[in-house]
């Protein structure tokens, strides 16, 4: 990837090669080629390191990957929660935020004992039982997912921004 | 005490704030040959580096939401570095019983960096109030006096919209507007079986080239800050055409503290805090513009106390910090199941709604006084930190089942945002707190507030507007509103549409203004403010628009007025 090409020069061949009658008009493919070049070779540049959690201990983070994983799954279409960095985003905010951690850590503790009290096996499940969907038998689970939903998709404080924050407020 | 550091020269005009007003005031200014010396309490501004524009959540640790996730307060971290409701060392008081917020912004350009770039013209009905409806005051200038001037920033910033000849809503210089989107065309039919007007909307967003600047490339994040100044944005598009002139001074990181005055009665130096260095210093100027946000504009005022203005600066009418308002605001929205079997396709367009619905009910007998336009927007978003937060809130399940139902989901839910007019009272206002102050010792400013039934009937009508809205296209309408309650009918806590203004308001009357129609105060001749502090009322229409027009106008006279020696 050439050092001359910078953000400024891309957004001017995006801005300048598109048609100026149409207004929803396609992004020129050269341009979008350059952009995701661009990004690409800034991913490049730094080197892939493994996530090292910085708020759960191991076990935990593991448990914690694995009701991502049972939460939001992957498909034939799609990587789930797991690909698109739901545990690290998690522990990430986690670890700057007491309420998160009053409400994470505490919640992973009420849910390991729940589960140790009901089904003894089931102790530490993600480590020992990689089949969670005797776990997704439960309705149960679905009450006891919902604080880890919550933290996961933050609302937001205002009400004006949870309809309009994208693009539609002023 | 730190040692006062006076600078030897004198400029022509001091500006203090660097946003709309300010911006306008140093591009009038300079070009009219005058030397300029500004103040912004913030640092400069870096587009390529401060706005994340075209980043995508993922590339940034938090995704958007900030350390903690707390930047859902400032609504995201993506967007331009424009301020937010809580500045460190810089508090403000509420007095007890009083619901208020205040976003600020520390940067050069302000708050233009950011805001929705809705540029609405007042209607000339909105300048005599009194005159139509017996309520508030009456402006003493007239849409006349300001026409020339919206046509004048109007075709210097470049705003797009059609000529549509509504009465509430005033056509102006347009470029043409974007196509409406999709969800946008879902609701204009629906205005249509209601007859409510929807019409394209007016946003500072430039659709063709114009003086330089490129035009927009619709990758509707207007919010995060244009590096390619497609949009209006003091910083980029006002202070360039300053800076052109060889003869504007952009000092940052300078907090006004206080208006001097000479013992000839004329405003002559401004006392700041250079921030980094914590040290006190000043700067001479013959004329003074003020243009620090309204209520800002109004705290310098008030703080610049004197044997001959006890009461602070240019108010022996004793009105600076009353007769502040923002615009109503209740909002809530629909879901839309046309839209689930939509095939995906671009939605992005412009950083703000292509469509919007002026008020239109003016030619009949509404249950409140004055009137709102709507503002809506949703459809096929960026998703962002929180986007289906509402969908897992309600749906019961998890798996295959809830990814199922985000993917039917997303995309068909519009918001609804009602901007209504607040009639002036004698409850809201701000004023000096006896006792709290700033990281400088600067007296900081508590709030008073208090909605009148005109208002919270308003926004009970944009409920029920919004719910027939949505019903009459099929969609079902959620709105977390209750009648009673703090915010009744969801009107929204004073201060959060940010369209604060009206504390160093103009008249006719000394006795009961502050600023002549030229911005002027009456007091003291060489001092201007030419903010939003200077309105008389706030209609339905965002002000920043207007904010410049009459910053503008203020401006030329200002030019005129030295000319000729009278300052």
């Amino acid at each position: 990837m050439s050092s001359g090409i910078s953000r400024r020069n891309v957004l001017k061949s995006l801005a300048m090669g598109a048609a100026a009658t149409s207004v929803l008009r396609v992004i020129p493919a050269q341009a979008a080629e350059y952009a995701h070049h661009m990004i690409a070779a800034e991913k490049a540049a730094t080197p892939a390191k493994a996530y090292a959690p910085k708020f759960f201990a191991a076990h935990d983070y593991k448990t914690l990957q694995t009701l991502c994983q049972t939460i939001f799954p992957a498909d034939s279409d799609s990587g789930g929660a797991i690909e698109a960095g739901a545990p690290e985003f998690i522990d990430l905010l986690t670890s700057e935020n007491k309420e998160y951690q009053a409400i994470l850590g505490g919640g992973l503790m009420w849910l390991e004992n729940t589960c140790t009290d009901r089904y003894g096996l089931l102790e530490r499940s993600a480590e020992r039982n990689p089949r969670p969907d005797r776990l997704s038998q439960e309705h149960d689970f679905a009450t006891c997912s919902r604080p880890w939903r919550r933290v996961l998709l933050i609302p937001p404080e205002h009400d004006r921004g949870r309809f309009l924050h994208q693009r539609n407020w002023n | 005490m730190a040692e006062v550091t006076r600078s030897p020269k004198v400029y022509d005009v001091c500006i203090i704030g660097s946003g709309a007003a300010g911006g306008t005031a140093a591009k009038i200014l300079t070009e009219g040959g005058l030397n300029v010396v500004m103040l912004e309490a913030g640092p400069a501004l870096n587009p390529e580096k401060d706005f994340k524009e075209h980043v995508w959540p993922y590339q940034l640790p938090h995704r958007g939401a900030g350390v903690g996730g707390k930047a859902s307060d400032n609504f995201s971290e993506f967007l331009a570095p424009n301020g937010s409701w809580e500045i460190d060392g810089e508090p403000y008081t509420v007095a007890s019983g009083s619901r208020f917020h205040w976003f600020r912004s520390r940067i050069v350009g302000g708050r233009t960096n950011h805001w929705g770039r809705i540029a609405l013209r007042f209607a000339p009905v909105d300048f005599k109030s009194r005159s139509t409806d017996g309520m508030g005051d009456d402006w003493p200038i007239t849409y006349e006096d300001v026409a020339p001037y919206y046509d004048k920033v109007e075709s210097y910033i470049g705003v797009f919209g059609t000529k549509e000849n509504v009465s509430s809503a005033p056509d102006g210089v347009f470029m043409p507007p974007p196509k409406p989107r999709c969800t946008e065309t879902i609701v204009k039919k629906a205005c249509d079986k209601l007859n409510i007007t929807c019409i394209p909307s007016r946003l500072a967003v430039i659709t063709q080239a114009h003086n330089g600047r490129p035009p927009c490339h619709y990758c509707a994040q207007c919010g995060r800050g244009c590096v390619s100044a497609s949009n209006f944005s003091s910083s980029q598009v006002m202070l360039p055409s300053a800076e052109k002139t060889g003869r504007f001074t952009l000092i940052t990181n300078a907090m006004a503290r206080e208006i001097i005055v000479g013992k000839d009665g004329k405003a002559e130096a401004v006392s700041y805090i250079d921030k980094p260095t914590r040290a006190e210093k000043q700067v001479h100027a013959k004329a003074f513009v003020v243009g620090a946000s309204a209520c800002e504009s109004a705290r310098l005022l008030l703080n610049s106390k004197s044997s001959m203005f006890p009461d602070g600066l240019a108010n022996s009418s004793g009105v600076i910090g009353r007769y502040l308002t923002d615009s109503v605001g209740s909002s809530g929205g629909g879901f839309f199941p046309q839209l689930t079997t939509m095939p995906a396709h671009n939605h992005d367009g412009v950083g703000g709604m292509h469509m919007y619905m002026p008020w239109w009910k003016f030619d009949r007998k509404n249950d409140f006084l004055r009137g709102y336009h709507i503002e809506f927007g949703g459809g096929r978003n960026m998703p962002g930190v929180g986007e289906f937060y509402e969908l897992c809130e309600q749906f019961e399940g998890y798996g295959m089942g809830l990814k199922q139902k985000c993917r039917s989901m997303y995309g068909t839910y519009i918001g609804f945002a009602g901007r209504g007019e607040m009639i002036p009272n004698e409850q809201s206002y701000c004023e000096i707190d006896p006792v709290a102050v700033d990281e400088w010792g600067i007296p900081v400013l508590r709030f008073h507030w208090q909605w009148s039934d005109n208002e919270i009937k308003m926004a009970r009508d944009m409920q029920q507007t919004f719910r027939e809205i949505v019903e009459s296209v099929g969609g079902t309408y959620y709105a977390r509103v209750v009648p009673d309650g703090p915010n009744p009918h969801g009107i929204q806590d004073g201060g959060v549409i940010i369209h604060e203004l009206g504390v160093v308001r103009m008249g006719t009357n000394p006795r009961t203004s502050a600023l002549n129609g030229f911005c002027q105060a009456h007091d003291v001749k060489n001092l201007f403010v030419t903010d939003a502090a200077s309105f008389v009322t706030n209609p339905d229409k965002n002000p920043t628009l207007t904010i410049m027009a009459l910053s503008w106008r203020a401006s030329e006279y200002l030019l005129d007025q030295a000319k000729k020696g009278s300052l």
